[in-house]
């Protein structure tokens, strides 16, 4: 049951961001608020856990490529490391649609 | 001068060439051995890039973990998990690079190994936790000591490394710490910095 209210600061330009990107997600802006405080409350900060796997696809994509300046290239090793690639990709994927 | 086991950090200036040390732990001149255990030169750029990005002072926290009795792989990943406790980040994050060269004295273990990690953390922006770190370091070096059965290095905190393994619920290894080196003098601090013993190397 939504029965408390609440009055915060904020600036105008921090007010248009919000009223705008509400309008573009078809959600309220109270809607938005709400959803931000569950996320930090529960210590998954906005957009932390999308960078982190970016970083991890980023750093998988770095053995990638030394992998294959190695001379001869170790197929079986590129091979794991591709995979590896493919699920950090994924992970980021999934992480966007959620 | 007995050795244990050495834990020491270097600040990475963002403003310093990131080429040079990758070059500098490439290096198979004053190795034998070189070896990446866990990421590659393009990681420790990343972290450059990411601090140039912040405009941070320090790009990278550079670690040394050097044993002076034989230790192994898992037992340095065992003193890194330690490390990331301590200042806060996630070991999946540091490039570990092992270097194996003759040590100055010829009991000395061969292997020693290179920690980085980025200062700020790609993830959340933060900056890497920096405050008492070379007591930190000190604490985990003894700490380390302990679990391997090496034997213990007097260090210049002793008193505070006690404390702080109590602090951590390591009380076993504050006492035989405490009875060990508890009574000695503290040895005299480094007579040279680490930027002052690397220009006398490339002098």
């Amino acid at each position: 049951m939504k029965d408390a209210f609440i009055k915060i600061r904020i600036s105008e330009a921090d007010k248009s961001r919000l009223v705008k990107f509400a309008g573009q997600s078809g959600k309220s802006a109270s809607e938005i608020v709400r959803s931000a405080l569950n996320e930090t409350m529960r210590g998954q900060i906005a957009g932390d856990k999308r960078r982190k796997d970016i970083a991890a696809l980023r750093r998988s994509t770095n053995s990638m490529i030394e992998a294959f300046a190695e001379k001869p290239i170790d197929v079986p090793n590129l091979r794991e490391i591709a995979v590896q690639v493919r699920q950090d990709a994924l992970r980021v994927l999934t992480c966007s649609m959620a | 001068m007995f050795y244990g086991m050495i834990i020491k950090a270097i600040r990475f200036r963002t403003r310093s060439s990131v080429s040079r040390l990758i070059n500098h732990l490439k290096n198979g001149i004053d190795n034998d051995a070189v070896a990446f255990l866990s990421g590659t030169a393009a990681d420790i750029t990343d972290m450059h890039s990411d601090a140039l990005a912040k405009r941070s002072t320090y790009s990278i926290r550079h670690w040394i973990i050097s044993p002076h009795e034989a230790t192994s792989r898992t037992q340095m990943r065992e003193v890194l998990g330690m490390i990331a406790g301590e200042f806060g980040f996630d070991p999946e994050r540091a490039v570990i690079i092992e270097h194996q060269k003759p040590r100055t004295t010829s009991d000395a273990h061969f292997t020693h190994w290179h920690v980085l990690v980025g200062e700020i953390d790609p993830a959340s922006g933060k900056v890497l936790r920096c405050s008492f770190d070379r007591i930190i370091h000190e604490l985990v070096a003894r700490w380390s000591e302990f679990k391997f059965g090496h034997r213990f290095v007097q260090g210049v905190h002793t008193k505070s490394v006690i404390a702080g393994l109590r602090k951590r619920g390591a009380s076993e290894a504050a006492k035989v710490i405490q009875r060990e080196l508890g009574g000695a003098e503290p040895p005299s601090r480094e007579a040279f910095t680490n930027a002052q013993h690397q220009a006398r190397k490339r002098a």
